[in-house]
């Protein structure tokens, strides 16, 4: 696959990380743009060796890093909070009960942690790949992203009681 | 039975995001048909994961708007180090003539490509007649040593003895924007002249060419790893683009061997 046609393709997986790492849908895509756009103008500084992908998204969380630490001082994040509209039926409507803990649950995760989860889950990468893209340790990813799940899980078994097969048939 | 099988807990995230290597399946999955603890464990995963993918999935799906489109990110992109590469060579020129033009090209965004390369043009027209403070150098050796120290960098003076050309002279000339350029002169058989700007570019651009023309003479500007380059000349854009060819091989040429 040639360079352009590669980056295209990570397109979806950016913009799912993009969304996750903002709080709104436009600046998602603007950030998406920034991130491609700078990949195309120095496509030589890509090394040939590693996947497209990884190297985008260290790209995209080097750019945001940059603006959120100069505009507030620190990582900030920030779940989409209209993420659906209320749905109309009782079942719709667990289901997106069930979002709306699994937002919460996110806030509440470290930072540190957080970002491994988002990452493993909406990147489509490999551990190794997320620790290039993170500049970690694949170490510290797999910690991170154990100690990250397991958190997760307990808050959301937790507040529901429910198991997660059930939950999740309440989302699909 | 044989009793469960040693699995690490690493293993069963891969498991659950589908990154296990085959080898490893018939481990894991007996693993988990003997601990409930563990099944759980991984459903639950697989479920977060469902659930962060519903958070954050785009309303339209894998569907992307037009402005990510990265062919059409690209050739923005080589349009912009194009006419980076012409508003160096030209802020060089014009520089010359008297500095006025540089003075607004720093204030303001470069302006069109078109504009550019008239202005260009006429330089190149006129500059026979004016005189420089800088003397032609005509010495190939002297020139290339005068055109590195200049431009902090090494010159390697392009030989097109085989595209036709042969080198007049040429000389370093002062960039109206705080930087300096290599100005090569050549002439061909007919007498035909054809000049050669190398600009340091401040950021590396990808090779891209773009033919301009203004009324009988026509130019072509490219980049490339080491130099902006503007070639100017009033030959046909068949004959420019030989000669650039002609031009960026000697200079790839001088790179791998330096």
């Amino acid at each position: 696959m040639d360079f352009l046609a590669d980056v295209e393709s990570c397109i979806p997986s950016l913009r799912r990380y993009a969304r996750a790492l903002l709080h709104q849908a436009a600046d998602a895509d603007d950030l998406v743009q920034d991130c491609l756009e700078r990949a195309i103008g120095r496509r030589h500084l890509w090394l040939g060796g590693e996947t497209v992908r990884p190297w985008l998204f260290r790209i995209m969380r080097n750019i945001h890093a940059n603006r959120t630490r100069r505009f507030h001082g620190g990582p900030a994040f920030e779940p989409i909070e209209d993420v659906q509209a209320e749905p109309a039926d009782a079942e719709a409507q667990t289901a997106s009960v069930a979002l709306r803990e699994m937002r919460n649950a996110l806030r509440q995760l470290p930072d540190e942690q957080r970002q491994v989860v988002l990452l493993v889950a909406l990147s489509g990468m490999s551990y190794r790949d997320c620790a290039a893209a993170l500049d970690l340790p694949i170490g510290t990813v797999m910690s991170r992203l154990a100690r990250g799940r397991e958190r997760l899980r307990r808050a959301l078994e937790g507040e529901t009681g429910a198991r997660p097969d059930t939950l999740l048939r309440r989302v699909k | 039975m044989t009793g469960a099988p040693t699995v690490e807990e690493n293993e069963l995230h891969a498991y659950a995001d589908g990154q296990l290597p085959a080898a490893r399946l018939p481990a894991v999955k007996e693993l988990l048909a003997a601990d409930p603890a563990a099944r759980s464990r991984v459903a639950a995963w697989r479920t977060q994961n469902e659930l962060i993918g519903c958070l954050y999935d785009p309303p339209e799906g894998d569907r992307w708007p037009g402005r990510l489109a990265p062919h059409r990110l690209d050739a923005r992109s080589r349009r912009r180090s194009v006419r980076a590469a012409i508003a160096a060579a030209l802020a060089l020129t014009v520089g010359l003539a008297g500095g006025w033009w540089a003075h607004g090209m720093r204030s303001t965004t470069p302006p069109a490509v078109a504009t550019l390369a008239r202005l260009g043009a006429d330089l190149h027209r006129t500059e026979l007649q004016r005189r420089f403070d800088t003397p032609l150098e005509f010495d190939p050796r002297r020139l290339a040593a005068g055109l590195a120290r200049a431009l902090a960098h090494p010159v390697a003076i392009p030989d097109l003895a085989g595209a036709g050309l042969r080198l007049v002279g040429g000389r370093a000339l002062p960039v109206a924007t705080a930087s300096t350029a290599a100005q090569l002169i050549y002439v061909d058989t007919t007498g035909l002249r054809f000049t050669l700007y190398l600009v340091r570019p401040e950021n590396i651009r990808d090779p891209s060419t773009e033919p301009l023309r203004a009324d009988d003479l026509a130019g072509l500007a490219w980049s490339y790893e080491e130099f902006h380059c503007l070639l100017i000349a009033d030959a046909a854009p068949e004959r420019l683009r030989e000669i650039s060819r002609a031009i960026q091989a000697q200079l790839d040429a001088a790179d791998d061997t330096g």
